[in-house]
């Protein structure tokens, strides 16, 4: 009998049901540190001042560690009953069957792009809470007329201005854009413009021998030098904001879009914010973890983020925002308009190619390979992918 | 805000542990394994009682190399060792099955996974120390059992249990208390006490092992020896403690604080003690006091068994009962040791012949009865003298030499019933006292 009670097909689905007190215990799991979780750590006391008899115990588990972490206890019938990640480990998580779909919760005002991170062979298995883009972070007290193109970029790093570029494949992907690549094919299939990326790479090499243009694919390195005042300009993504915030000073930060060239705008690959359940969890702790996601996501404590964080975030629900009151988030939005958007059912192959840029990348940026050659590998990479039922 | 007790995280442990028992996976897990330990309990007390009933003398022969300090035969290791695994095995097998079956079905049993690798570690452990028994005393191994093996087992399943759930280095790290303005953590607080017990009981069986396989097979001196070791035990426990004072960090000022406290508490208080702790110091340095030794304290002849830091464990001759004599006492009382420089011991014994005795021949027969004495020194050699024309007898000094000391008396003995059987053959007259009167008579009566 106690062995029906733990039966895979009970707990697929999460529906809500009759009103019932609202008490119990959730464990949530999240990767933010810092000023985030402390905000976080303050809706949940908003909704423990709600449901007195709800204990919520949050875990900070460091991003790179999340999805094992969390693979780890589901084998064993354990894990968080919520999980704040990203969109990225979605088809993942679904394919081994460790997260249930979400049935009958509201998304009728969730932004269409942020519903596309969670959405997987047409059914819903996460709540997006931000959609988050690259934008070009710079010292306000060093710069005084940020660059508009990558030309003025450059122009500006041979005048003495320091830059860091994060550099990875996908880190500096928006690039591609700017070189006239289509992100996108008539059939609204994710594609790679190998001409465009060969072209974008051929800037970047002759960017690199710039005394002033820091190409590294530390973050950590970046970071600290930004907030030493070591760079003028860095690459970034909303979540740094704070920290850079915090370090220069709170009107020292100056944000803008990133650098396009001609008509050409830069194109970064936007990706989401999301909340997962576990299956694992019993189906009164089920409800219990989609009533506190609910109430993480409603309009109201929205507001309370954006307020706190100064608008640092584009929330993935569609709520009216004051751009003066929040111009970090006036840009964001403008950025994410060119954003590149990789819908959940194509990430598993982007990720096959994605790893083969990784490895050429290096190769072009070292010369070991040309940009052409590399950008016919991945191109072959990417068909053979697609040719693949 | 690191500094404040945090009892919230421990809270939320056991928040977590409600949530996880909550469901019906982890449930249905935590049966199953609970209906293996009953059933393989069942099990190995019922083939248990089998194999006794089978093997009746088992019981009596353990308990016979208990009470004689011994190893147990092999035969019997083997019969313990089945009878110490059957229940774990059957344990095993039966998680084995079940985590099979269940994986194929689809099942979680991440649970039962861990379970069959702790019992993995538990029947090594067990065969570890069956094969303790082989190489050393019953009685040794049973005591480092409970006091070392078996706690350090079970800590390791409580941290592998614990480890499901939560985060041990951050359990660690959890600040119980404010001990003079320095946080003290969980893991502090075990490692100074769990830590330091565990360190203190495995330098004692370190101390053993060495002297089991060093002494026992070589010609070093075996009082010389021991108190080295011992010296390097209180060496090691000392160290511990310093690594672990340094581990936990604490304030120099409190410590500084701590330590002048204890100094005058050992100027007052613990004087006696620590003038014991001196002199046992200097016992072991000195080495004036090895166990082995054959003194003479407080008027009785004692052997020494053990030099410890404080006091000395002795044994008297007279009548098998040990005295444990604070050390201090070795310095302020008069000592007389047999074994100082050299173990020899010289005794004596005194006979008296009747005056018809020759006295040439009495000397001749002594040192003959000496000489066919197997525990008798050639050298110094025996010396027998006439040392006094006495009331009733001619009275002769035997002196003789021995290795032991503590053979003394017996050997006298064996030497006395000797003389007394060739003097009874030789017809020499042990005589009694004897008093010669003489009458003299009355002068008055004379007068009248």
């Amino acid at each position: 009998m106690f062995l029906t009670g733990c039966s895979l097909k009970g707990s697929e689905k999460i529906v809500e049901s009759q009103e019932e007190p609202v008490q119990g215990q959730i464990l949530v799991w999240h990767s933010f540190d810092g000023k985030i979780e402390e905000i976080i750590q303050q809706s949940f006391n908003d909704y423990r001042q709600l449901y007195p008899n709800v204990r919520i115990v949050s875990e900070y588990i460091p991003a790179d560690q999340l999805e094992q972490e969390f693979r780890q206890q589901f084998n064993r019938g354990l894990g968080p009953d919520i999980l704040l990640t990203t969109s990225g480990v979605i088809p993942s998580l679904i394919h081994d069957n460790l997260i249930p779909e979400i049935d009958d919760f509201d998304f009728s005002s969730y932004l269409p792009t942020a519903m596309s991170h969670v959405r997987y062979q047409g059914k819903i298995y996460g709540i997006p809470t931000s959609v988050m883009t690259q934008v070009l972070c710079y010292n306000k007290k060093k710069v005084k007329s940020p660059p508009q193109t990558l030309t003025e970029l450059l122009q500006q790093a041979k005048a003495g201005y320091s830059v860091g570029i994060w550099s990875t494949f996908t880190t500096t992907f928006w690039g591609v854009r700017v070189f006239g690549g289509k992100s996108f094919n008539a059939q609204g299939d994710f594609v790679f413009d190998q001409n465009s990326w060969a072209k974008w790479m051929e800037w970047l090499k002759n960017a690199q021998s710039e005394p002033n243009m820091i190409l590294t694919d530390s973050i950590d390195v970046l970071k600290q030098a930004f907030t030493n005042n070591r760079l003028a300009y860095v690459f970034c993504d909303s979540s740094q904001f704070t920290d850079y915030e915090q370090a220069l000073g709170k009107d020292n930060l100056g944000v803008t879009i990133l650098p396009g060239e001609g008509d050409n705008s830069a194109g970064p690959i936007l990706y989401s914010r999301v909340i997962l359940f576990n299956r694992m969890s019993s189906p009164k702790q089920q409800k219990l973890s989609q009533r506190l996601a609910q109430f993480f996501t409603n309009r109201e404590q929205i507001r309370k983020r954006l307020m706190i964080l100064r608008g640092s975030f584009i929330p993935a629900y569609q709520v009216n925002i004051n751009n003066r009151l929040f111009p970090l988030e006036a840009i964001l939005a403008q950025q994410a308009k060119t954003a590149i958007a990789i819908p959940l059912d194509q990430i598993q192959s982007a990720l096959v190619w994605v790893k083969e840029g990784n490895s050429l990348y290096p190769q072009v940026l070292a010369g070991s390979i040309t940009p052409e050659d590399a950008a016919q590998k991945i191109s072959e990479t990417v068909n053979q992918n697609l040719s693949q039922p | 805000m690191y500094n404040q007790p945090n009892l919230t995280f421990l809270v939320d442990q056991i928040t977590k542990l409600l949530i996880f028992l909550a469901r019906s996976p982890v449930q249905m897990q935590l049966v199953v394994i609970l209906i293996s330990i009953l059933l393989s309990y069942g099990l190995s007390a019922w083939v248990r009682k089998k194999i006794l009933q089978q093997f009746k003398t088992f019981e009596m022969s353990v308990e016979q190399a208990l009470k004689a300090r011994k190893k147990v035969a092999p035969y019997w290791c083997g019969l313990a060792l089945i009878l110490d695994l059957v229940g774990g095995v059957f344990n095993l097998i039966v998680l084995t099955l079940v985590d099979n079956v269940l994986t194929r079905q689809g099942w979680i049993t991440g649970i039962l996974s861990t379970a069959i690798d702790l019992l993995w570690v538990y029947l090594f452990y067990r065969i570890f120390l069956i094969g303790l028994c082989l190489f050393f005393p019953i009685d040794q191994v049973k005591e480092y059992k409970f006091y070392f093996f078996r706690p350090l087992f079970i800590l390791y399943i409580l941290r592998e249990v614990l480890s499901l759930f939560l985060d041990i280095n951050q359990l660690l790290k959890v600040v119980v208390i404010n001990l003079f303005d320095s946080p003290v953590t969980l893991g502090e607080i075990l490692i100074s006490t769990v830590g330091l017990y565990l360190w203190i009981v495995a330098v004692s069986i370190l101390q053993y092992i060495v002297l089991q396989i060093i002494v026992d097979q070589s010609t070093l001196s075996s009082g010389a020896f021991h108190a080295s070791l011992t010296l390097i035990r209180y060496f090691l426990i000392g160290l511990g403690v310093v690594v672990i004072i340094g581990y936990v960090g604490f304030n120099p000022t409190a410590f500084a604080a701590i330590t002048g406290g204890l100094s005058v508490g050992i100027g007052f208080g613990l004087k006696e003690i620590f003038s014991d702790f001196v002199s046992g110091i200097f016992l072991l340095f000195e080495g004036s006091l090895r166990p082995g030794d054959i003194i003479e304290i407080g008027g009785e002849s004692t052997e020494v068994k053990k030099v410890s830091i404080r006091a000395t464990t002795v044994q008297v001759l007279k009548d098998n009962s040990e005295k444990i004599i604070p050390n201090q006492l070795f310095f302020t009382q008069e000592l007389k040791t047999m074994t100082g420089s050299d173990h020899r011991v010289r005794r004596s014994l005194t006979v008296g012949t009747s005056y018809n005795s020759n006295p040439q021949e009495v000397i001749k027969i002594l040192l003959e009865i000496v000489d066919q004495h197997p525990e008798v020194l050639n050298d110094p050699a025996p010396l027998v003298y006439l040392i006094n024309f006495g009331e009733s007898s001619l009275d002769f000094e035997m002196t003789v030499w021995l290795e032991n000391p503590i053979i003394g008396k017996r050997v006298i003995s064996e030497l006395a019933c000797q003389i007394w059987k060739t003097f009874a053959e030789k017809n020499i007259e042990i005589p009694y006292p004897q008093r010669d009167l003489h009458i003299r008579s009355d002068n008055k009566n004379q007068v009248s």
